[in-house]
């Protein structure tokens, strides 16, 4: 019998070396790539926590622990579902890098990220989610910086940002370990959490840590750029959500909850207002992204069950929106060169499927009706209102923020005054761009889709919703 | 042939202040030295020293494997630097005399104008003040204040080159400079074998990626000048 953890961890990693051999083969190795996300996300999805199933003539056994030089791993609800989620964006993806490259490194390092971040996820000492959190980040700057020339803005950030993130979140488990052999001491269990904050801080884009959220959004090719920024957010939040459960001590304190809420509220502020501002889709796409994480933050600080439920639908409609922005990005740069504005008149006309997609996952990520984005965003206003009535007026004016943003890039590509030497779109990356948007709506209209699952993994979070 | 143990009996002179002094000067010529060679051999320094603190903090054997990777790590940026500057020196001017250019005291002349070092050796005493008040007031836990004061030495200088540039590979030497200095500290704190292996295979991607970002910007000169 083969044990969870091993196959999710090692199944990435022996396909990796595969895929990178036939990186130039696009077909093949794009094929292998989504084949093995597929297969990852059905298991995480699928099979049963709580007893063994046979995949493939083995019998695989996905709660079932197992122990690596002493360490345990080991999938529990919230973690399979996060996997599952992070596996699906992940092969739509690659199947999409498929007729539009997206760097030749993306399919085989975004397995071994994934692997990594897998592992971050199963482990249950918080150091080794750290380090493996860590090297996951490290990897992913070979993602970001691949095929691009000169542009090492994005990856150096992300670098730097990711590394200094760690050493304040290593530090925290010996504090706690000290505390608990001198149980008097609390000032030991302020100074972890002032750690903790840091740390996760820097890895969630808190403002004055955010500019690689734009840096990465300006110049990763886009699908790398919502790859990372929707895998690595998803597990961070995961993490954290995890050491709240685990340490009452933390979720018991309100101070913990206001920061959040503080974070939030700046990232939003920040977000939606500099979005408004810019001239190009790629500083956009990553301010919009940073709004949409404020959010998220805001809704975890209020630390109700129905606000914990908002945002992790957020989270997870982020993906959407995200990915379809960044896919029709990805076809706008690609045939005209650039993403900046003034550059862009009357493309839409060439390419009205991209722009569409462009437009419409912005707007998803603003949080607009009729949008994938707007279901969860719209249970965070209304939460927000009886517990602190200003912050659901700066969320509304932060979306409003992005979304006039958008509005601004499309008037843009609508400019009827040129007309310009563009090639058509490319057919298979205009159908999974038709398909994402028809998902992006139906989610929209029909929002409850994912709410059962969620709300198991809200259950699993007693701590942090029973306040 | 002398053992591991005697030969650090032999070097224990160095263990102290000689190597935090060594320290000090290393990490500042990081900062105020923009020439790669000068920053590259003083980051090898740097790992040396670090590695003959540690053996009072850990076993021998872990702290001679992390000097390993330091060297390592310093292939690593030394090969991808060589590759970059030559390229550089290609795109400036393709006929400069090959003597000329080989010449340390020269290149570090013209890499670093007076005001640019005066600045960067101003920016560094002003950290070095905060680090000694800093190291004074807060002690490190589990480590000698020496070596307390070498980490936040380290890891401030290294977060003062992240500060001062924007190139891949000066920048990757600040953040090894400041992980290195974390690594001082948390070796005191976590003993694990396993542990020590991740933060050393950190340390190795770091200057993987380093060195991959630099060289990336190379290619982008090629190509220009092939245009």
């Amino acid at each position: 019998m083969i044990a969870g953890p091993l196959f999710l961890i090692l199944l990435p990693l022996i396909v990796a070396p595969l895929v990178f051999v036939l990186r130039r083969w696009t077909l093949l190795a794009a094929f292998l790539a989504s084949a093995t996300a597929l297969v990852m996300a059905s298991l995480c999805l699928g099979l049963p926590l709580d007893r063994p199933v046979s995949v493939l003539g083995w019998k695989v056994a996905l709660g079932e622990p197992m122990m690596v030089l002493g360490r345990e791993f080991a999938l529990g609800l919230a973690g399979s579902l996060a996997l599952g989620f992070v596996w699906l964006t992940t092969a739509l993806a690659f199947l999409f890098a498929w007729r539009l490259t997206q760097g030749d490194l993306f399919f085989p390092l975004g397995l071994v990220v994934l692997s990594l971040l897998g592992a971050a996820v199963m482990i249950r000492h918080f150091l080794f989610a750290v380090l493996f959190l860590w090297i996951a980040g490290i990897i992913v700057v070979f993602i970001i910086q691949d095929e691009q020339r000169g542009l090492r803005r994005g990856a150096l950030q992300y670098l730097v940002m990711v590394s200094l993130a760690v050493p304040p979140l290593l530090i925290t488990p010996w504090l706690i370990d000290l505390q608990a052999i001198n149980p008097d001491n609390l000032a030991l269990l302020r100074y972890a959490a002032v750690l903790l904050g840091i740390g996760f801080a820097i890895l969630l884009a808190v403002v004055p840590f955010h500019g690689w959220v734009s840096a990465v959004a300006a110049d990763a090719p886009p699908v790398v750029a919502a790859f990372v920024l929707t895998t690595t957010n998803a597990v961070v939040l995961l993490l954290m959500l995890n050491l709240l459960q685990s340490y009452s001590w933390l979720s018991e304190d309100p101070q913990v909850f206001r920061l959040l809420r503080l974070g939030g509220l700046l990232m939003a502020a920040v977000g939606g207002l500099l979005a408004f501002a810019q001239q190009d889709f790629g500083h956009l796409l990553g301010y919009a992204v940073l709004s949409d994480m404020g959010c998220t933050l805001v809704a975890l600080g209020v630390a109700s069950p129905d606000a914990l439920t908002a945002a992790l639908l957020q989270v997870a409609y982020r993906a959407v929106g995200l990915m379809l922005t960044a896919m029709g990005l990805a076809v706008v740069r690609q045939r005209t060169g650039s993403d900046v504005f003034d550059s862009l008149s009357g493309v839409a006309r060439r390419l009205p499927l991209s722009t569409a997609g462009l437009v419409l996952g912005g707007l998803s990520l603003a949080g607009m009706p009729l949008t994938a984005g707007f279901p969860s965003r719209w249970a965070i206003y209304r939460l927000l209102p009886g517990y602190q009535p200003g912050l659901a007026l700066v969320m509304l004016l932060s979306g409003a923020g992005v979304a006039l943003g958008y509005l601004r890039g499309l008037s843009a590509l609508l400019d009827p005054s040129v007309e310009p030497q563009v090639k058509q779109e490319p057919l298979i990356a205009s159908l999974i761009i038709l398909g994402m948007i028809v998902l992006c709506l139906g989610l929209g209209l029909c929002p409850q889709w994912l709410l059962p699952s969620v709300q198991r993994v809200v259950e699993s979070f007693s701590l942090i919703a029973r306040r | 042939m002398p053992t591991l143990p005697q030969v650090l009996a032999r070097l224990s002179f160095l263990t102290t202040m000689p190597a935090i002094v060594g320290l000090v000067i290393t990490a500042g010529l990081i900062v105020v030295i923009r020439d790669w060679r000068l920053s590259l051999a003083a980051l090898l320094g740097q790992y040396v020293l670090v590695g003959l603190l540690l053996t009072r903090l850990i076993q021998p054997q872990v702290a001679l494997t992390k000097v390993l990777i330091g060297d390592l790590v310093c292939v690593v940026l030394y090969l991808t630097a060589r590759l970059v500057s030559q390229d550089e020196k290609g795109s400036v001017s393709g006929q400069e005399d090959a003597d000329d250019s080989r010449s340390l005291l020269r290149a570090i002349r013209k890499e670093t104008s007076p005001a640019d070092f005066a600045f960067r050796l101003l920016a560094a005493l002003s950290v070095g003040l905060a680090v000694y008040g800093l190291s004074r007031r807060y002690p490190l836990p589990e480590v000698p204040s020496d070596i307390g004061f070498a980490c936040y030495w380290l890891a401030s200088l290294g977060l003062l080159v992240l500060m001062l540039t924007e190139e891949p590979l000066k920048a990757g030497m600040g953040l090894l400079t400041l992980i290195t200095g974390f690594e001082l500290f948390y070796s005191a704190l976590e003993h694990s074998l396993s542990v020590a292996g991740f933060l050393g295979i950190a340390n190795f991607l770091i200057a993987l990626a380093t060195a991959y970002l630099a060289a990336s910007g190379t290619e982008l000169t090629a190509e220009e000048r092939e245009r």
